[in-house]
């Protein structure tokens, strides 16, 4: 049976529902959110910069970087089969002039393959003075946002100078801040008149509710008498003028714009990055992560099939940088970027090439902690994900990605 | 009721009453109308209505009249069998654009900074004056039902023609075609609602796959006519007295 309360209590949770769905991004900051291990094994980015971090309104930036869909994709979070390359923002800040992947246009949305890299490149134009944290993003389709590395930006000067012309097919120049809009607003107040004078010629009938109430209960069956010929030569007039402005609309419309194409929705594939390992190898033997000291210390096998001596620089994950100083700098780009300039340490030397040999590698920083990375081993799946970039002696980097078992360590 | 008969001596005075009924009961029943009708609306065809990427010729044009004749079709009932008045549908219709100009202007520009020709709500007056004006000169709800319910889903789709055609020209842009809507689309950075998205029509292999429009119209009449007289129903059961009686 038809339950109203249920279907109340329903309809409420789905408009809370609606409206937590619609807030989100406004919230910003979701990059600590989500849990450990999904961050760590599902799209790990890199290399990530932007051309500038303060520009003028209508000037324009760029972020680029490369990301790795993990090979040990977590089996509960839908594979990237349609997905589509983004910016987190909150609202339209900025205007994205272009997106490429792998230098493919990203108008459309993309599938990806499972282990393989991609580099993207992303055009903003500046739309309105504000201060806020952007963030790379790939929405994937049933999975939802995978959030990349952050930048706090600012933009000053006036929204009101802000211009957005793009020329059409058929030889238009025109502005999108404001194109069709003038046209939208004017046929909403016509149709908007011709119902207030509608309405307002039955309510200027005098009193309209009990007086009416009164007759249609008193004539019963013949309650219809209470519409006057006057009264249906209007209906009448209506009907007829509304379908002839409808009609003469539609035909004008056709006859101002005779070219117009469907809206497109098409999905494209785009064929990955080679390998960037460059003939590095690497076997996860055991790994652990150190409560008390914030650190994560893993031994791998390494094989160095390059023609020359490899040592690791830096590991990441999460968007979290460990940097090795002796063989790769860097440093946070703002507050709010977690890089470890000092965070990695190891065991072993270098690996000569043709070798295989054991390292041992630990990445400590409270990030562990601040970046909620920690609770991977209260999480339901507690294995770990990351790339782990190696460098040569000409400076030439292979990354490598590693993951497995992580297995804590409380005292 | 009886008890303000008896206040009542004089027939102007009882005019004057029923026109300070009027007074406070339109303006109330017009908010309500307004609020009740915009959530519905927002449930049901929610970002169909709200993106200008989302107004395709097969789901919009068919989702937007379905999901609209509900309030038409219940206020149909009530006013037209207690009152005779045949403007259920405008009444409708018109509070639900005033509530969704104020939803855009607000929360859509106001506070997201969407530029407003992406936000425009679709044009629902026109179906609604050819479904009262069909209630006024047939005087039968079935007729307004079957004819009108019908003209309701079909001009839909022509009666905001005018009003997105603009957005379908053709652009070319970093070597893709797109149209103008699709374009704004992507330039306007939406973090929660990626290109994919968007119900829209994606094409299929049956032949004279072009006419989409008009089988999509033509589909959306025919369910309009049974949503009609679904909620006519559901009209009578909120207009049952019973209601009155409890209060
Ligand atoms: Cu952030």
């Amino acid at each position: 049976m038809f339950n109203i309360k249920k279907t109340v209590l329903m309809l409420m949770a789905i408009m809370v529902g609606c409206i937590a769905l619609y807030a989100a991004p406004a919230l910003a900051h979701g990059e600590k959110s989500q849990a450990a291990y999904l961050r760590m094994r599902t799209l790990l980015w890199y290399d990530v910069e932007v051309s500038t971090t303060k520009l003028q309104v209508n000037d324009e930036m760029t972020m680029t970087g490369k990301f790795y869909w993990f090979y040990d994709w977590p089996s509960n979070i839908a594979k990237p089969e349609v997905a589509f390359l983004n910016i987190g923002i909150p609202g339209p800040v900025f205007i994205r002039k272009a997106s490429y992947i792998n230098g493919v246009s990203g108008t459309n949305s993309t599938r990806f393959e499972i282990g393989e890299t991609y580099e993207f490149k992303v055009i903003l134009k500046a739309r309105r003075a504000a201060r806020v944290h952007m963030h790379a993003l790939m929405n994937v389709k049933e999975a939802g946002p995978l959030i990349g590395p952050g930048r706090w930006v600012e933009v000053t000067g006036d929204m009101a100078d802000f211009t957005n012309e793009v020329t059409t097919l058929t030889g238009e120049t025109v502005d999108l801040e404001t194109y069709g809009l003038a046209n939208a607003v004017k046929w909403h107040i016509f149709w908007g008149v011709i119902a207030a004078a509608w309405l307002l010629y039955w309510i200027f009938q005098g009193p309209i509710l009990i007086p009416r109430y009164k007759k249609v209960k008193l004539l019963n069956e013949d309650a219809d008498d209470i519409i006057t010929p006057a009264n249906r030569m209007v209906g009448l007039v209506l009907l007829i003028g509304t379908m002839a402005v409808v009609t003469w609309s539609y035909y004008h419309a056709h006859s101002q714009y005779p070219v117009t194409i469907p809206l497109q929705s098409g999905q494209i594939t785009i064929p990955a990055l080679p390998d960037a390992a460059r003939g590095v190898n690497v076997e996860m033997v055991d790994a652990r992560y150190r409560v008390p000291g914030r650190s994560l210390e893993f031994t791998i096998k390494v094989t160095n099939n390059t023609n020359s001596p490899i040592r690791p620089g830096e590991f990441t994950s999460a968007n979290v940088r460990w940097m090795n100083p002796d063989v790769s700098k860097a440093e946070p780009a703002d507050s709010h970027d977690p890089v470890a300039s000092n965070g990695m340490t190891y065991e072993g030397g270098a690996v000569m090439p043709g070798q295989t040999k054991l390292l041992k590698v630990a990445c400590t920083d409270a990030a562990w902690e601040t970046y909620r990375l920690a609770k991977l081993i209260y999480d339901p799946d507690s294995r770990f994900g990351g790339l782990l970039f190696f460098f040569d002696e000409e400076g030439n980097r292979s990354v490598v990605a590693l993951g497995g078992p992580l297995l804590p360590v409380f005292i | 009721m009886s008890a303000v008969h008896t206040a009542i001596t004089t027939a102007e005075q009882q005019h004057r009453i029923y026109k300070a009924f009027d007074w406070i009961i339109i303006p109330i029943v017009v908010l309500v109308i307004i609020g009740a009708n915009h959530i519905h609306a927002m449930l049901t065809m929610g970002d169909w209505d709200f993106w200008i990427d989302w107004k395709d010729r097969r789901w919009w044009v068919t989702v937007t009249p379905i999901a609209l004749i509900f309030f038409p079709a219940a206020l149909h009932y009530i006013l037209w069998n207690n009152f005779r008045l045949p403007f259920g549908a405008t009444l409708a219709t018109a509070g639900l654009l005033i509530g969704e100009w104020a939803n855009r202007i607000a929360n859509f520009v106001g506070w997201a900074y969407f530029p407003l020709n992406m936000v425009v709500p679709a044009e629902i007056i026109p179906m609604a004056l050819c479904l009262d004006a069909i209630l006024l000169i047939s005087r039968s709800l079935t007729m307004t039902g079957v004819l009108g319910a019908m003209l309701w889903g079909i001009i839909f789709y022509p009666a905001n023609w005018v009003i997105i055609a603009p957005f379908h020209v053709p652009i070319e842009y970093n070597g893709t075609m797109m149209s103008l809507a699709d374009l704004i689309g992507y330039n306007y950075v939406r973090t929660g609602t990626p290109e994919y998205i968007r119900i829209i029509e994606e094409g299929t292999l049956r032949t004279f796959g072009e006419d989409v429009t008009p089988v999509s119209a033509f589909f959306a009449g025919f369910i309009s006519v049974g949503a009609y007289f679904l909620w006519l129903g559901i009209g009578k059961w909120f207009g049952l007295t019973t209601w009155m009686k409890r209060v």
